[in-house]
């Protein structure tokens, strides 16, 4: 064979060693984005999910508030027991698993004090003499009190029973929004005596009084029908029914946040969705994320949904491929070797 | 050391333009906007020492007589010449179009050809010098290739699957760093088979390296949304450029002061 043939072929071994290559390369990177744009759809779809799950329980919220302020703005004498009733059989009727509520309740504005503490002393209950020792806390001295009252369920929301939310210091604020605003406040999760709550609180007004504005909003304040939630259970995943959970990472923030805001801003609730799923090898290096906002009464949220990319997002497939590329690509090197060999 | 001075004299445009592209590149990545005019510039910068370059290899082409040899000038200096007018094109986009990354684009036609015609005057460099491969010249071509190509398995691999881009974007994407290691693979054989000492192929050779990391960095970067003008590879491929103008300069030089022996011992 002639030295210039030799050469010939060496440039076409190498150029058809290359393009095989290139062409195996090129199949790869497409069905990889294909599959990428598959996971990426289920990425978002799930993100959308959580978001609606957030949206259709604050809805659920919204009903219960609304329930117990037409019950209350039409009881003049509104007995706790019928407080009772009326919203264990709502619960029993609707949906008995709202996630993270844990008290329904009615905090009154109180102008008398002691005609008030000794009404409730005196109230007739089941044992008999059961609020015998109610009092208005913490102690202090005001021409006006506002004071947790009606509690559903009570028994393991006592502690809130006759505490005074004027003389809290984080939680007076967000009463007087609602009062001054009319519209419904949620509040960030803070600590309520022993227990970390978000509340929701819709102001009640006195309806012979006019409400134009603020000051005659304050004035007419009859008091506040107020849900107590849980925060930790209620922007969980865990707490609602989705129909495949796939491991993310949620974050919640207070208010619209951006994108590069994001990195200095501390969540307002967090969580890692762990599956049980065993065959989800992930590589942190490929993250995809989702940022969505909503409003949420006055309350501006913004949803962080995060991913890495793995099996659990539909990409066995790529999986597949990587697979069949390197064994593809090995045995093209193994013939080209071969074949330098028998020549 | 008369003779080191002449040498440093003779290239001295060449360490300059190296050294001044780096601090040009450095002065970039201060800046806070990555998309401002003198970002632009950068790319027109490299029009510019591409043309500058391709203009000396034409004088250079016009001194030489023998057919094999002027192939081989041609053929390089029609890649630096085609990339200078791609890089012009791609700065006519972030100019005048107020297009930051016009990926893929009409500049793609030239950037495409720049290794077809590398690859040529390889092609004849093996001719001039009556390269007969070998087996383990076929071996070592086989090793180069399979490890450029781990080396952009790995790195796409590592692409995140959020790129949303056309079949022709991925097909360029590919077609740079695998033409990259078509002629590293040529360059480095031509260095090791070649057995006279030939600083003119190690710096073409370098040039080539250059443009290949600069475009497994442009495609890995540009797949993952995050290059801009004046990146990385953009610092790599004016080096490329400087680099293989280098090499020729070089080449030319040994072929005329007789130090390179020609097959049919003429001079150029």
């Amino acid at each position: 064979m002639s030295k210039h043939t030799l050469q010939r072929n060496y440039f076409i071994g190498i150029t058809f060693l290359i393009f095989i290559l290139g062409f195996l390369f090129l199949i790869w990177q497409i069905s990889r984005i294909h599959f990428s744009r598959k996971a990426e759809e289920k990425f978002i779809l799930y993100s959308q999910n959580i978001n609606i799950s957030y949206k259709k329980n604050f809805e659920k919220y919204l009903s219960l508030l609304n329930s117990a302020k037409a019950l209350i703005k039409t009881s003049d004498n509104l007995s706790r027991k019928n407080f009772e009733d009326f919203h264990s059989q709502l619960l029993k009727n609707n949906d008995p698993n709202i996630p993270g509520l844990d008290c329904i309740g009615y905090t009154e504005k109180i102008t008398n004090r002691d005609t008030f503490i000794s009404k409730i002393q005196n109230e007739v209950t089941i044992p008999a003499h059961k609020y015998a020792y109610f009092s208005i806390f913490p102690k202090s001295d005001r021409e006006e009190y506002w004071v947790m009252d009606y509690l559903y369920p009570y028994d393991t929301n006592r502690q809130f029973f006759g505490y005074d939310i004027l003389s809290d210091p984080e939680f007076n604020q967000y009463f007087s929004r609602a009062a001054t605003t009319n519209e419904i406040v949620m509040t960030p999760p803070q600590y309520l005596i022993n227990k970390k709550q978000i509340l929701l609180i819709n102001s009640i007004y006195d309806q012979k009084k006019p409400i134009r504005n603020k000051d005659e909003r304050i004035k007419a304040v009859k008091g506040f029908v107020v849900l107590f939630i849980n925060p930790d259970k209620l922007f969980s995943p865990y707490s609602f029914s989705l129909e495949e959970k796939i491991e993310t990472t949620i974050k919640v923030f207070l208010g619209k946040i951006e994108k590069k805001e994001i990195v200095n801003k501390k969540p307002l609730y967090m969580e890692e969705v762990h599956t049980n799923d065993l065959f989800s090898p992930t590589d942190p290096s490929k993250k995809i994320d989702l940022l969505t906002y909503d409003q949420y009464g006055n309350q501006k949220i913004t949803l962080l949904t995060e991913a890495k990319i793995g099996t659990h997002l539909g990409l066995l497939e790529g999986w597949v491929s990587n697979t069949v590329f390197i064994v593809i690509g090995f045995l093209i090197g193994l013939y080209f070797l071969i074949m330098i060999d028998l020549n | 050391m008369k003779s080191i001075f002449i040498q440093i004299v003779r290239y001295f445009p060449f360490c300059f333009f190296s050294f001044f592209s780096i601090v040009y590149w450095l002065f970039l990545q201060f800046l806070p906007s990555k998309n401002g005019p003198l970002n632009h510039f950068f790319n027109l910068y490299i029009a510019i020492i591409y043309f500058a370059f391709s203009l000396h290899g034409f004088t250079l082409l016009k001194k030489i007589d023998v057919p094999l040899v002027k192939k081989v000038f041609q053929f390089f200096t029609l890649s630096i010449f085609v990339y200078s007018l791609g890089s012009f094109v791609w700065f006519c986009y972030n100019f005048f179009l107020k297009t930051d990354i016009p990926f893929p684009s009409i500049a793609d036609l030239f950037f495409v050809l720049f290794p077809v015609f590398i690859g040529a005057a390889f092609w004849h460099i093996f001719e001039i010098f009556r390269f007969t491969p070998s087996k383990t010249n076929m071996k070592l071509s086989f090793l180069i290739i399979i490890l450029v190509f781990i080396v952009i398995f790995f790195i796409f691999n590592k692409t995140p699957f959020t790129s949303d881009q056309s079949l022709l974007a991925i097909i360029l994407n590919l077609f740079y760093p695998i033409s990259d290691s078509f002629l590293i693979t040529i360059g480095i054989i031509a260095l090791t088979t070649i057995s006279q000492r030939c600083y003119g192929l190690f710096f073409i050779t370098v040039g080539i390296l250059s443009m290949a990391i600069g475009d497994i960095s442009f495609s890995y970067r540009q797949n993952i949304g995050i290059y801009w003008n004046g990146d990385i590879s953009d610092l790599f491929f004016v080096q490329s450029g400087i680099f293989i103008s280098l090499g020729l300069k070089i080449l030319y030089d040994r072929f005329k002061s007789k130090e390179i022996n020609l097959p049919d011992n003429t001079s150029i």
